[in-house]
């Protein structure tokens, strides 16, 4: 089910879930594919972030993702930063674990 | 993937030579075996088919929870029950083959005695519990509005100062409330502690059902019943419901507060559903007799203990065989004299036995800077054979997230302390300000409000002078990352719960809460306090505690005595 839509500095949102068979975050990219790294992610406007969610659900429908949602955020130069700390934390992994972070590939 | 252990009925994972039969760990018979491996392929089945997409995830979560499978904000989290907090060394080393080849090297104690697996993959779980079940253990009833894992004291069939083993009562809980029928779908979850020790180790006045274990003038056991307690958004100290309940009525009078619960709880909002806001809704004297009226009409002999049950289960926890030793071995004493370091870890992580020549050793799961109660894989196979070598292959965990040798000899102490050192594990700090109790808040958990797990790491690292720790003595450190106090805020002397303002984490303080005999909720003492400046606001605390506190006072009787005040003073003096 979609979370509520929080607005961001920029009004940009992009959109994520976690993936059926492992749990593993996941970010809803270009071309209607799920990739792991937010700096992937496609970047939605105003406008457009209702279609592209309503897309990234079809895939919860196709039992490939769960818990779809819109993640506010704000970007600056290429960084993608979620506004809230719990999206920061979902994005890189935990804090306290740098080397589980997740990686960029 | 199936697991590298296949079942052995507790042989050595290792070597496949049988572990020795002592007592102390209860045995599954063939039926729970059966029943397990048959949950597993249930489960498995599910599972798969989930994944084909023929259940929804609506008609599936209830399904992978009553197995203690959640979605966290990073992968699928696996609780699983540790009943009453009892390891064999093989279930523990079978727990670091599980962190090793299905997780990512690592697992965290919890501070219901559990442990949990944080990167979990759905397509593994089934794998997962096969591999528990291998070594008779599960993740039945860690999640979902039933009757939880039961935990007691760590210290349980050793400690000085017990009264009745708690493991017998523990064990006898976990048997009646396992897919008790009647209670598998409760208004909330239910939690029970039992302690049989005058000293509350178990925090038993902060759960749904709290029970002292103890003996009449003749000699006999029976129970001092609460009820009522709890921490989350509410805390409350429990209700004493009866001082002296006879051991033939004790599952009779679980029953009948269960039944009164499980037909008056409010199951219309999730934030009023806990056994605490009945009683404080109903009144405590119309409370307690609801539950009376209701025992007094449930048949006696249908619900009779028979002692014959209670003696058979008795056998399986009996003392171990220990070898006569002398209290204060020449050996041990001269170690004590001679290495300060060692005779520092003596006093801070061992615990008075029963049994002459011999103590219970606390294994920190604290280093300084470390995540309170992870435990890497190698560790968890370390601890392991080091229970066998030492400790008869026991191992506790304990609420605070340590863990327990229950019976080491005091002439092995310098060994065992040795080989805790290269592998990171011989902290002298149990019961210190770095003993933080933390649950995994924002880095893991997705109720979280604020990250508790760097909050501790960093307070350890500020006090990380073990000298100074020591100097300043007793302090409970309890961090809990929201409102439902996993890391049991509200009964730190200091607590620290996470909040969320506007998108920023903000750490409330509590003073002078309690989860011992004398049980205590935390005092707020003001306003909230940054990331970045809680840990200064703890020092500030620490500091005016060692300046008026009395020759030989812990923190806890410095509160007692002088209140918030002198605290709010120093914290906010200026602002």
């Amino acid at each position: 089910m979609a979370k509520k839509v929080e607005s961001s500095r920029s009004g940009t949102v992009v959109v994520t879930a976690n993936r059926l068979r492992d749990g593993r975050v996941v970010w809803y990219g270009p071309n209607d594919t799920w990739v792991e790294h937010i700096a992937k992610a496609a970047i939605l406007g105003v406008g457009d972030d209702e279609a592209a969610l309503e897309q990234a659900q079809t895939w919860a429908r196709r039992e490939v993702v769960v818990d779809v949602y819109a993640v506010p955020v704000d970007t600056d130069n290429d960084d993608v930063v979620p506004v809230t700390m719990r999206e920061r934390v979902r994005a890189v992994g935990p804090s306290v674990r740098a080397d589980l972070a997740v990686t960029y590939i | 993937m199936s697991s590298a252990v296949t079942p052995l009925d507790l042989r050595d994972v290792n070597s496949g030579a049988a572990v020795v039969d002592h007592a102390g760990i209860y045995r599954y018979d063939e039926f729970d075996r059966q029943f397990l491996h048959q949950r597993v392929a249930e489960f498995r089945q599910q599972a798969e088919r989930r994944l084909a997409g023929e259940l929804t995830e609506e008609e599936f979560r209830p399904l992978r929870l009553m197995n203690g499978l959640y979605l966290q904000l990073h992968a699928y989290m696996l609780r699983v029950a540790i009943p009453y907090g009892v390891l064999s060394a093989t279930q523990l080393r079978q727990l670091g083959h599980i962190a090793r080849v299905f997780d990512r090297g690592y697992g965290h104690f919890t501070t219901r005695q559990n442990i949990q697996y944080n990167w979990t993959k759905l397509e593994e779980a089934a794998d997962i519990l096969e591999a528990l079940a291998v070594v008779d253990m599960h993740a039945i009833q860690t999640s979902g509005n039933c009757i939880r894992n039961v935990t007691t004291d760590e210290f349980a069939g050793a400690a000085a100062d017990e009264i009745v083993d708690p493991r017998v009562y523990g064990e006898i809980l976990r048997q009646w409330s396992t897919l008790h029928p009647e209670f598998s779908f409760l208004p909330r979850k239910f939690k029970i502690a039992i302690t049989g020790s005058p000293n509350d180790r178990a925090a038993i006045k902060v759960h749904d059902i709290g029970i002292v274990a103890k003996r009449d003038e003749a000699g006999e056991v029976g129970f001092e019943v609460w009820a009522g307690g709890g921490l989350g958004r509410t805390p409350i100290i429990a209700i004493k419901l009866r001082d002296f309940i006879p051991e033939s009525e004790f599952l009779g009078y679980m029953e009948a507060i269960l039944r009164v619960y499980n037909a008056l709880g409010r199951r219309d909002n999730i934030y009023r559903a806990r056994i605490k806001i009945l009683a404080q809704e109903t009144g405590t004297d119309r409370f307690i007799g609801l539950v009376e009226r209701e025992y007094a009409r449930m048949s006696r002999q249908a619900y009779r203990l028979d002692p014959g049950i209670v003696a058979a289960i008795a056998a399986h926890f009996a003392p171990p065989p220990f070898a006569d030793s002398p209290d204060e071995p020449a050996e041990f004493a001269h170690h004590l004299a001679e290495n300060t370091a060692f005779a520092k870890w003596v006093g801070a992580n061992t615990h008075a036995h029963k049994q002459p020549g011999h103590v219970s050793v606390v294994i920190s799961l604290k280093p300084i800077g470390g995540i309170p109660g992870d435990a890497s894989a190698a560790q968890m196979e370390a601890v392991a054979d080091l229970a066998e070598r030492f400790s008869f292959s026991e191992i506790r965990v304990t609420h605070v997230q340590n863990l327990v040798l229950p019976h080491v000899r005091k002439d092995q102490l310098f060994t065992l302390w040795q080989a805790l050192g290269p592998i990171d594990l011989a902290t002298p700090n149990i019961g210190m300000i770095s003993d933080i109790i933390a649950c995994p808040g924002l880095d893991y958990c997705a109720l979280a409000n604020a990250r508790a797990i760097p909050v501790a790491q960093r307070i350890s690292e500020r006090f990380a002078d073990l000298e100074r720790q020591h100097e300043i003595g007793e302090i409970f450190l309890n961090i809990s990352g929201c409102i439902n106090a996993c890391g049991h805020h509200h009964v730190g002397h200091i607590g620290i719960l996470g909040v969320d303002k506007k998108g920023e984490e903000f750490y409330q303080i509590t003073l002078g809460g309690s989860a011992t005999s004398e049980a205590a909720i935390g005092q707020i003492v003001g306003p909230s306090f940054s990331y970045d400046d809680v840990v200064d606001a703890v020092e500030t605390i620490v500091t005016t505690y060692v300046q008026i506190r009395s020759a030989g006072e812990r923190f806890i009787d410095t509160f007692k005595r002088v209140g918030l005040a002198p605290f709010k003073e120093a914290l906010y003096a200026g602002h």
